[in-house]
């Protein structure tokens, strides 16, 4: 499988011009056809949102990366998942229809149980990860 | 395309380190007091059953799948480094804090891990993956290693850095998936090597060579050569002597066999002075130039063996040069058995020498300075002459191990550079100034080792009797550099015999120059897999 370093790059370059076309259009138009009104609640911030209040460069608690970090490996899980999940899924079905990508798999080793042991070795290292974050006590805030 | 799928029973001795990994994690997290003690034993059983394993079931055992080649230079760095990894666990036995054990134990074997997945990589994804695996641990054993600020500094210095090299890697390696048009690096071999040779145009060439210099420049940090060598004096004075000692081995070893890797889908080694030449030239040069300069205007050790750490880089970039396809099958090997060699070697010594100042105290800090270990052979006559040994090792005196690993770096360039070529002057420059930074390098090792064992002052440095279990590993450091003293040709020749089939597959055809049917797939698979390629 070769891809040239010169390919058709049109559609990229002309989607690249629409964007920039489209962006000039819509800024010209709001400066041109919107109403203009002004005002102290027009003038805000936040036009209909909290009134800001201080720095925003202020301290907060460090554990919020924490929470941060458990977000990360999560969202990645599924992510990670869905993709599997959709392949697998219809992984059956496709190969009794014959289809090319199953009869692929299936010659190159990725039997339904390996399928599942790559996902359960994926499962058995988030489940290390989250056990060793449980008994060092990180789900407790206080 | 769909690759073949992991080859579980070839991946075994990963499946166990890594399992140990988590297993100490776990240990590590618990309440009891007995778990956590248990830690550091359960690190050295996977070992050593791993060292078993690989030595009595997996020796001669080849096959691929999902990207991973086993052969057999997987086997012998996989060897190299689980017993490399033994003498690093032992090294690394008492931690800073008592409930950060299981992490620090875990790291070490995550990294060890990463290593052993390193050499058996042809794919450029999990080639990344693995030098993360090996790299992000470090970072956190830097920070975990001490309690002080220093420690902090170091760790964060080298987390900031090593993503940014982390980063330029990636970036490398997307270039030279866009020219060579697979992630495969059999696939993409001869694609990339016809940009280089400017067949494709001067814009495939612009690409090509941003990728294998970028590529080529994030793999340097890794072996901390020149100019990206910046931040090791500070990262090793920083981490504990037993993480320094990793930091010699794991991430340079690492290093070092990716870059053949990225080097095998140039043409370098086929006679060529292009680019690529020039700019590992450069690095070689630079790094046991200014590694020497610099280790020599050092008075603390660990900033000293730090700097010479990047020397080394340096001489070991030399047969990197050379290639893996040239050389006799005596003494004078070729490129990559004498950089094997020479990377184990040098690991070991290396970590000799942390590990006993890690052992010495002075007034019951840990001993850094050279004023501190003058006159150590009248308090500690052993730990002196080990000492002494290691750092002879390291300058390169004959009878020691570091002598044949120079001999077999230099003798595979001028190997080399005797069937003649445009690039064998260059090759000939390149070893003058290796040998003359050997000279200067000698200076600096000789200064200590005559501060050991020729001074005389009333007060010195002495062992701490509770650091039992890193005597030992020093001790076996210094048993293993005797032995390789003793008997070279060990360990030489299984270096040698690990090569050769790379060497026999590609040699015939350097007569022919490149041919661009001649891929060189990496240092543990040759062409002969390339039937099989086209068969998928």
């Amino acid at each position: 499988m070769q891809v040239p370093v010169t390919g058709d790059f049109t559609p990229i370059a002309l989607l690249i011009l629409g964007v920039i076309a489209l962006a000039g259009v819509i800024a010209l138009a709001t400066h041109l056809i919107g109403p203009q009104r002004s005002g102290d609640t027009k003038m805000a911030t936040y036009e209909s949102g909290m009134e800001p209040i201080g720095d925003a460069r202020r301290r907060f608690n460090v554990r919020f990366y924490l929470v941060a970090v458990l977000f990360i490996v999560f969202d990645v899980e599924l992510i990670f998942l869905y993709p599997w999940a959709t392949v697998a899924g219809s992984y059956h079905e496709a190969k009794a229809a014959n289809a090319a990508w199953a009869n692929e798999l299936a010659a190159t080793g990725h039997t339904p149980l390996y399928l599942l042991g790559v996902i359960m070795v994926f499962f058995v290292l988030l489940l290390v990860g989250f056990i060793y974050e449980w008994q060092k006590g990180i789900f407790k805030w206080d | 395309m769909i690759p073949q799928a992991m080859p579980i029973q070839l991946v075994i001795p990963e499946i166990v380190l890594a399992g140990a990994g988590c297993l100490c994690l776990l240990l590590g997290a618990m309440k009891s007091q007995a778990a956590r003690r248990s830690i550091p034993y359960i690190a050295l059983l996977a070992l050593v059953v791993d060292i078993l394993l690989t030595v009595f079931v997996f020796k001669n055992q080849t096959g691929a799948g999902a990207g991973l080649v086993f052969g057999s230079v997987t086997a012998f760095a996989r060897t190299s480094a689980l017993v490399l990894g033994v003498l690093l666990v032992l090294a690394n036995w008492s931690q800073a804090k008592p409930d950060e054990e299981g992490e620090y134990v875990a790291m070490m074997l995550f990294s060890l891990a990463g290593l052993l997945l390193v050499a058996p990589a042809e794919n450029l994804v999990l080639l990344f993956s693995a030098i993360e695996l090996v790299s992000i641990p470090t970072y956190v054993l830097v920070v975990l290693s001490r309690r002080n600020l220093k420690a902090l500094e170091a760790g964060t210095k080298y987390f900031y850095l090593g993503a940014l090299s982390a980063a330029i890697l990636a970036y490398g390696m997307s270039f030279l998936y866009g020219v060579g048009g697979s992630i495969d690096l059999s696939t993409g071999a001869e694609s990339i090597r016809a940009a280089l040779h400017g067949e494709r145009g001067p814009y495939a060439l612009s690409l090509a060579l941003l990728g294998i210099g970028l590529t080529l420049g994030g793999l340097f940090f890794k072996i901390a050569a020149a100019p990206l060598h910046f931040y090791i004096a500070d990262v090793y004075e920083g981490a504990a002597n037993g993480v320094a000692g990793l930091l010699g081995f794991v991430p340079k070893f690492a290093g070092l066999l990716a870059i053949f890797k990225i080097l095998s889908l140039t043409g370098v080694w086929y006679g060529t002075t292009d680019a690529t030449f020039v700019l590992i030239w450069i690095a070689a040069a630079l790094s046991m130039t200014l590694g020497n300069i610099l280790a020599f205007r050092q008075d603390n050790l660990k900033r000293m063996l730090a700097y010479s750490g990047v020397a080394h880089s340096g001489y070991m970039l030399v047969a990197v040069l050379a290639g893996p396809m040239t050389g006799d099958s005596g003494s004078v090997s070729n490129g990559l058995a004498a950089v094997l060699y020479y990377a184990v070697i040098y690991g070991i010594a290396n970590l000799a020498c942390f590990v006993i100042l890690g052992v010495l105290k002075f007034r019951g800090l840990p001993c850094e300075s050279l004023r501190e270990v003058g006159g150590l052979l009248r308090r500690e006559p052993a730990l002196a002459l080990l000492l002494a040994v290691a750092m002879l090792t390291l300058m390169g005196v004959p009878p020691l191990p570091g002598f044949w690993g120079k001999l077999g770096l230099f003798g595979s360039a001028l190997a080399v550079a005797q069937s003649g070529g445009e690039r064998s002057t260059w090759l000939v420059v390149l070893v003058v100034v290796a040998l003359l930074n050997t000279a200067i390098a000698a200076a600096y090792y000789l200064r200590v080792v005559a501060a050991l064992l020729l001074y005389e002052q009333d007060e010195t440095a002495e062992a701490d009797p509770l650091l039992e279990a890193q005597s030992l590993g020093a001790y076996i450091c210094g048993v293993l550099l005797l032995i390789f003293a003793v008997f070279p040709s060990v360990l030489m020749n299984s270096s040698l015999a690990a090569t050769n089939s790379v060497m026999n597959a590609a040699t015939p055809q350097i007569a022919q120059r490149p041919a661009a049917s001649v891929v060189v797939a990496s240092q543990g698979e040759l062409n002969p897999a390339k039937p099989q390629l086209s068969q998928r």
